[in-house]
C-alpha cells in the first residue's frame, strides 16, 4: 500500500501523463473533493464523470508542484500548471492542493487558486 | 529526533509561525524581529517581478511598508503542516488597505499559502504565495498579476 507521500508523488506523475483514468483510481471510492472550479463532489462516480471533461477541455496539461509538505495522512502542494483548453488557448496558474490519504487512497481533496486563469477552460464550448 | 532540526518539534515550529502572524496582527516590530533570524530571506510571489527581501533591515523594512499600506484585522490559518525544519500554512488574511494604499478604508480579503523554514527556533526564510486575485499592493511592486 502507497504511504502519503507515494500516492501525491503518483497523483502529480499520472496527471502530467494525462492518464486521467489512472488518475480516479487513486481516490477512495468515498472521495470528497472541494474543487475551486467545479465545486462539492462526493464519491468515486461523480469523480469518473468529470474524466471526459478533462480529457476534452484540455489539450495540454502539466502540474508541476513545487513544494510538498507531508505530515501523516495529510499533504500539501503548491503546484504550477502550464496548461491549454480544447482549442490550445494557453492556461498558466499557480495554486495549492491538500490531501487526506487514508489506506494508500485519497479521500479527500481540495485545491485552492485564482480562478480567473482558468476562463480559457471554463469559458469554452465542448458540445 | 527529526532531520535537520533536532531541537525542535513541529508544533514548536508551528507555534514559531502562529507567534509571527500575532505580532502581524498587532503590527508589532520588535517581535517580529526577535522571530527571525539575521539572515533571513523573504520572497513574496504573484508580484512581477518577485519581491526579495533578504536580511533582517531589508526584511523588516518590506514590512514596515506592508503596514503602511495595509492593517491586517484576521489571519485565519486554515491548514498549518509542518515536516523536518518547514512549515507550511493556506490561510485567509482579511484586512483594511492603510492611507499609503490607493483604496485606503477598503476593506480586502485574500488567500495566501506561506512557507517558512526555522532554524533554532526561529524564522530563516519565508515565502508568501498569493493564491487568489486580491493581494496587498507592495511598495515598489507593479501590479500584480496571476
Amino acid at each position: 500500500m502507497m504511504n502519503t507521500r507515494e500516492v501525491i508523488e503518483t497523483y502529480f506523475y499520472v496527471v502530467n501523463m494525462g492518464n486521467w483514468d489512472k488518475w480516479v483510481t487513486l481516490f477512495d471510492d468515498d472521495i470528497v473533493m472541494d474543487e475551486q472550479l467545479a465545486g462539492h463532489l462526493e464519491g468515486i462516480e461523480t469523480l469518473r464523470g468529470a474524466v471526459d471533461g478533462l480529457k476534452k477541455g484540455y489539450s495540454k496539461f502539466i502540474n508541476r508542484p513545487l513544494e510538498v509538505l507531508v505530515e501523516g495522512e495529510k499533504a500539501m502542494v503548491l503546484w504550477h500548471i502550464d496548461a491549454a483548453n480544447a482549442k490550445g488557448v494557453p492556461i498558466d496558474a499557480k495554486g495549492v492542493n491538500f490531501f487526506i490519504v487514508r489506506n494508500g487512497k485519497i479521500s479527500y481533496m481540495a485545491n485552492f487558486h485564482d480562478s480567473v486563469p482558468f476562463k480559457p477552460f471554463t469559458d469554452q464550448n465542448l458540445s | 529526533m527529526e532531520k535537520g532540526q533536532p531541537s525542535t518539534t513541529g508544533n514548536e515550529r508551528k507555534e514559531v509561525v502562529l507567534k509571527l502572524f500575532d505580532a502581524y496582527l498587532k503590527e508589532d516590530l520588535k517581535r517580529i524581529k526577535n522571530l527571525l533570524t539575521d539572515d533571513i530571506r523573504l520572497v513574496v510571489n504573484s508580484y512581477k517581478p518577485s519581491l526579495v527581501r533578504e536580511g533582517i533591515y531589508e526584511v523588516l523594512e518590506l514590512v514596515q511598508g506592508i503596514f503602511n499600506r495595509a492593517h491586517i484585522t484576521e489571519i485565519n490559518p486554515h491548514e498549518i503542516m509542518s515536516e523536518e525544519n518547514k512549515v507550511m500554512v493556506y490561510l485567509t488574511e482579511k484586512g483594511v488597505w492603510a492611507k499609503g494604499a490607493p483604496s485606503a478604508g477598503d476593506s480586502y480579503q485574500g488567500d495566501r499559502l506561506h512557507i517558512y523554514k526555522i532554524k533554532n527556533g526561529k524564522i530563516m526564510s519565508a515565502e508568501y504565495y498569493l493564491v487568489n486575485e486580491n493581494p496587498i499592493p507592495l511598495p515598489g511592486s507593479v501590479n500584480p498579476g496571476h
